[in-house]
């Protein structure tokens, strides 16, 4: 399947074993395209570093922080304010009760977190994708392994044969121009 | 202590390559050169050895494929015979510094039996004066009989990450000798039953004196087993490598052990069946010790979660005490190749999990105390919190909690050595205070007999007596296990032979994995 | 690890999509027959609405019985899902694989039956809704956030929004699956809710960190659930429910409870769904092991809360506990609870060939949740029934009709939940299978090859 990023084409190659994909790999290296221009696609893990990627950068971590900073904000929005604005004394207890509070503060906080771990999930999984690009439905439904590789239009032959020679059942994708 | 140079990969034992390629993944070799120092363990025939680190340089290396900056796994970098031969030679040849540390560990706890002959000529009388003794007592209980159990819970859950150290644990239980001498003149503190809640209901056999005594017996006796049950294989392996005329202690303590089949099942399930029984055993004394030395001399005060909050922190700064000793092992004791970050993130991991646990047992208390306003429980929360004991528990639960959450939550804090140290530290100091304001607060009460709500005495302070009782009380306690090397090898001969067959590392595709098996 | 099958992805994605994608006929009548206790349960909910709370057999002082027991009861079952799912993935236990996303499903079902309760008991459920959530605060009057009827849905929707997330982020590659497995209205089901998840490298990386994150943040939460529910009765001043042991008591006997009730979910799956290959007696091995221990943690205490409870010999502490324990009809079934809830199980489970027998565990574990079901019972109305020291005043709770076809939506809900989610996704997450296949290894040592798994 053909696709445009700011004028590189993705070219995808479908191989049956997880050794070929990794010998796919290491024969696009030696053809000059870079890391960051591969990617690979499973239909399950595999341990990491396993086809030779770099670690990921991501800023997942953010996520529960800012979600627990917002989910307390809001706790002590409410706690506070309730107590303030409704200011009766129940059993015996300060109008401005703290203990209590902090059941109400910790789950807001839990909840904030939990929250925006999940929105962070998404959005650093760069979801939602469209799937017209590089991608082949054969992936999810036999298990076979995508080698993806975003060329510039006078690589993609290049890319096409370099998959093709490291044993890629099909490539799809840019056709050589 | 120099440290040993790595040895080529070709020294190793051929059992440790494993064998049996991971499923999907059928490259036999990988041709790309091993860095040295890069944490990456040489397969067998692999590169040359890796150059020997500078003394306290942390092993930690990231390795570029970790995400997460983890380090990677290292295995033990010696064949069997290499750590039979360390191991006994620890035990037969001790160097100066162990005797240097013997004799001031000895005189540390000379200081200490002075404070306690300073404390005994003062009688019984005056229970306030017990209070620290009490405390120290409390602690060493807290930090040192749950070590054990730390490793027969890897035990129980085929946890192999703990094979090195379950032996450095399993050495605790000695401490046991210490905690039931101490034991025993507490028991002349205590007031008579009647006249006051207490968790016998004034029964009048062997309560309490008797349950506590035979509690604290089953306890330290299950331990001292649990010791040998475990050290047995490499007593009988001393017995055989010793030369003639010698190992006769070996050869008594290891009965005739000659690694049969059926001997090796009797060691392994009775290691498993005593750590069950210490376990019981733990929660049964602290239990009784709660009831016996702190609540039932409180008026009005009557907590259910009390013994168990006693348990749980416990076990908290039990792991805390374990991570320090293996720091000081590593950095000391020349256990360096035995003792990774594997062995001080996996105990980090259950420390921040036993953090959370002290605020859960801690708030569960609190909050149906305080929410209830009844005279008598606010009593005991000014007693124990508010009042006279404000800074301890303060200092407790910054020690025990709002320090080591945020920095055991950090992952480069969790996965280091140094960072695990410095918070197991950070615990070990925080228990001495909580147990303050939970014992010394309780022992400080003038009438246990008097009627709820009970009068707030001021805070007892320590004197020159009651710090010698506490030096002495951790000094003792080391001496014992320090002592205990010279009988029974610091290093698990046999666990960690078996830690050699069960895991390996081996590439799979591009990288390197662990491969752990799991024998059922 | 002695029961480990080779599967390649193929049959890993018809066996475990096959009963999302066909309909067989037991399907029809179960859901029936679900949907008819649902039904009378509605009918029910509707006659206490239009007549009052007096249909159900409640009286002064005992308010609160069946529905109250109900909640607490089921609250514990979702405590399942995070003990499983949270823990296990934590401590890379591979036998966890099969049984995750059940568990977490039985934890967003129960949670939400669980919620359905505090606000049918009240009788006028529109006062409840104003009281919770204040629609009307131009009159000035907010909730008052001291009460632990007010800590309890802030736990609860906090609970059951966390598990529901947990659930749709881990189910993410297997709506990939679907997806290219699907037809029709169907496909585009999947394709929407699946947001175009590829596989990539870094969505798998960000998988597994966002596994780990989250059972990490739902930890925490799930212990808190139950304990502010237990604080519901520790705050206060009842005697017998005035302990602090409650909330530790109370979750461990919801890990109890709902661990069980895992382990019975998994057979009936094992069977109805004939995924033999996938659930194995290894599995009813690891949760028989798991669960000796928090049984034992359980009754350790109980035995707290019964011990402390007559501590300070408080007349009416001490004659409610004996009214609870020793005079009928609650010494029966204090008796049954103990023997059904724990002391059976427990026997039975020390037993290796017992836990690897799929129909004794399933018979077992249903008995540990008759035992944990009548302990909820025996906490709640014998206190009530006791509270006040005026014998006049004293009403025997007696269950009516209602009370037990509430009792039976609260299963037909759950149950009928669960089985229209298996309907629709896999119940199995198919990733985590095929991962488990991708890290199996072998050790070999002397002639055996020992059976591992690579640590990731």
């Amino acid at each position: 399947m053909a696709t445009e990023t700011g004028g590189r084409r993705a070219v995808l190659g479908l191989f049956r074993s997880a050794d070929a994909t990794a010998d796919g790999v290491d024969a696009l290296r030696a053809a000059g395209f870079r890391d960051r221009d591969l990617d690979v696609l499973t239909d399950s893990p595999f341990p990491e570093g396993a086809f030779g990627e770099r670690p990921i950068h991501h800023r997942l971590y953010m996520f529960p922080l800012m979600g627990a900073a917002c989910g307390f904000a809001v706790g002590v929005l409410i706690t506070v304010g309730t107590q303030f604005s409704f200011p009766l004394v129940t059993g015996g207890k300060p109008i401005l009760s703290i203990p209590p509070m902090i059941n109400v503060l910790y789950e807001g906080t839990m909840l904030g977190a939990l929250i925006f771990t999940v929105l962070g999930v998404i959005f650093e999984s760069r979801l939602p994708h469209r799937l017209d690009r590089a991608y082949d439905p054969r992936i999810m439904r036999d298990g076979l392994i995508g080698l993806e590789v975003k060329a510039a239009p006078d690589q993609v032959a290049t890319a096409r044969d370099v998959l093709r020679d490291a044993g890629a059942v099909d490539v799809v994708g840019a056709a050589a121009e | 202590m120099p440290r040993k140079p790595r040895r080529p990969s070709s020294a190793r034992s051929p059992q440790a390559a494993g064998g049996g390629a991971p499923r999907r993944a059928d490259r036999a070799a990988d041709p790309r050169p091993v860095a040295a120092g890069s944490g990456i363990r040489p397969m067998a025939g692999g590169a040359a050895p890796v150059q020997p680190e500078p003394m306290g340089a942390e092993r930690l290396q990231e390795g570029p494929r970790h995400t997460e900056g983890h380090p990677p796994v290292e295995l033990i970098p010696l064949a069997p015979h290499e750590i039979m031969a360390e191991a006994l030679r620890r035990v037969e040849r001790p160097t100066r510094g162990y005797w240097a540390l013997v004799v001031v560990l000895a005189l540390l706890t000379a200081v200490g039996a002075m404070g306690f002959a300073v404390r005994l000529a003062g009688g019984f009388a005056n229970r306030a004066a017990w209070g620290y003794y009490a405390t120290t007592f409390i602690c060493l209980m807290s930090m040192t009989q749950p070590v054990p159990i730390i490793a027969w819970v890897s035990r129980f859950g085929k946890g192999q990450w703990a094979l090195p150290f379950r032996r450095i644990a399993d050495l605790f239980g000695v401490i046991g000798i210490v905690n039931l001498l101490w034991f025993l003149p507490l028991l002349w503190t205590l007031p008579p039953l009647v006249g006051r809640n207490n968790i016998w209901f004034d029964w009048p056999v062997l309560a309490p004196w008797g349950w506590d005594l035979l509690g604290m017996l089953l306890l330290v006796g299950a331990g001292l087993a649990n010791l040998w049950a475990g050290a047995l294989p490499d007593f009988a392996a001393a017995r055989d490598a010793a030369p003639p005329g010698r190992g006769g202690a070996a050869r008594r303590l290891a009965l005739g052990f000659q690694g049969t089949i059926r001997q090796w099942r009797v060691v392994t399930s009775g290691q498993v069946i005593l750590g069950g029984v210490m376990l019981a055993a733990y929660v049964y004394i602290m239990t009784l010790l709660v009831g016996d030395f702190s609540m039932s001399l409180v008026p009005g005060w009557r907590s259910a979660v009390y013994p168990a909050f006693t348990v749980v922190t416990g076990w908290e700064s039990a792991v805390a005490t374990l991570i320090v000793t293996m720091a000081l092992l590593r950095r000391f004791g020349g256990l360096r190749d035995y003792l990774t970050v594997d062995q001080f993130w996996a105990l980090a991991k259950l420390l921040l999990v036993l953090v959370l646990f002290w605020f859960y047992f801690f708030w569960a208390d609190f909050i149906v105390t305080w929410y209830g306003r009844q005279p008598d429980e606010q009593a005991v929360l000014s007693l124990t919190i508010f009042g006279p004991y404000w800074t301890p528990f303060v200092l407790g639960a910054l020690l025990m909690l709002v320090i080591p959450l945020p920095l055991l939550i950090a992952n480069k804090v969790r996965t280091s050595i140094r960072g695990a140290t410095v918070v197991a530290v950070l615990v070990m100091i925080g228990t001495f205070f909580d147990r303050v304001r939970l014992y010394v607060s309780a022992y400080s009460i003038p009438d246990p007999l008097a009627p709820a709500p009970a009068v707030v005495p001021p805070t007892h302070y320590p004197d020159l007596a009651d710090l010698a009782i506490i030096v002495g009380g951790v000094a003792a306690a080391a001496l014992v296990y320090v002592l205990a090397w010279r009988v029974v090898p610091i290093l698990g001969l046999w666990e960690l032979r078996e830690g050699l067959l069960l895991r390996a590392i081996r590439p799979f595709l591009r990288t390197r994995v662990l491969v752990v098996a799991k024998p059922f | 690890m002695k029961d480990r099958s080779d599967l390649d992805t193929k049959t890993i994605n018809h066996d475990l999509l096959d009963f999302p994608l066909h309909w067989p006929l037991w399907f029809f009548g179960g859901a029936t027959l679900l949907l008819v206790f649902i039904g009378l349960g509605i009918i029910t909910a509707g006659f206490l609405i239009m007549v009052g709370v007096g249909v159900m057999g409640i009286d002064r002082p005992a308010m609160w019985a069946f529905l109250i027991t109900n909640f607490v009861f089921w609250v514990g079952i979702s405590h399942a899902g995070v003990m499983i799912s949270a823990i296990l993935r934590l401590v890379h236990a591979e036998w966890r694989r099969p049984v995750t996303r059940a568990a977490e499903v039985l934890t967003v079902f129960a949670l939400a039956t669980a919620a359905t309760f505090p606000f049918l008991h009240t009788g006028r459920q529109w006062r409840t809704m104003y009281w919770a959530f204040p629609y009307d605060f131009w009159r000035g009057v907010w909730p008052d956030v001291r009460s632990p009827l007010i800590w309890d849905p802030s736990a609860i929707f906090t609970y059951l929004t966390g598990s529901t997330l947990f659930l749709y982020a881990a189910l993410l590659p297997d709506l990939a699956v679907a997806r290219e497995h699907a037809q029709g209205w169907a496909r585009k089901f999947y394709s929407v809710l699946s947001l175009g998840y590829r596989g990539t490298l870094r969505q798998w990386r960000l998988q597994a960190l966002a596994g780990i994150l989250l059972s990490a943040l739902i930890l925490p939460v799930f212990v808190s659930v139950h304990s502010i529910v237990s604080w519901d009765f520790a705050v206060s001043l009842v005697p017998g429910w005035h302990s602090t042991v409650f909330a530790p008591y109370f979750v461990a006997g919801a890990v109890f409870s709902g661990v069980s009730a895992v382990a019975t979910i998994m057979a009936a799956m094992r069977y109805l769904f004939k995924l033999e290959k996938y659930i194995t007696p290894d599995h009813f091995d690891a949760i028989g092991r798991l669960l000796i221990p928090v049984g034992g943690g359980w009754l350790y205490f109980w035995w707290m809360d019964f011990y402390f409870g007559v501590y300070d010999r408080a007349p009416q502490e001490v004659l409610m506990q004996y009214e609870r324990t020793f005079v009928y009809p609650y010494n029966w079934l204090t008796a049954v609870f103990l023997l059904a809830g724990f002391f059976i199980p427990a026997s039975l489970l020390l037993f290796r060939r017992v836990r690897r027998n799929i129909t004794a565990m399933f018979w077992l574990t249903l008995l540990v949740n008759v035992g944990m079901w009548l302990e909820r019972f025996i906490i709640i109305v014998p206190a009530l029934t006791f509270k006040n020291a005026f014998t006049f005043s004293w009403t025997e709770f007696t269950p009516r009709w209602a009370d037990w076809l509430m009792t039976l939506w609260a299963f037909g809900l759950v149950l009928l939940g669960v089985l229209v989610f298996a309907k629709i996704f896999p119940i199995i997450p198919l990733y985590d299978i095929k991962e488990g296949q991708t890290l199996k290894a072998e050790v070999q040592i002397g002639r055996v090859k020992v059976p591992g798994a690579v640590r990731d």
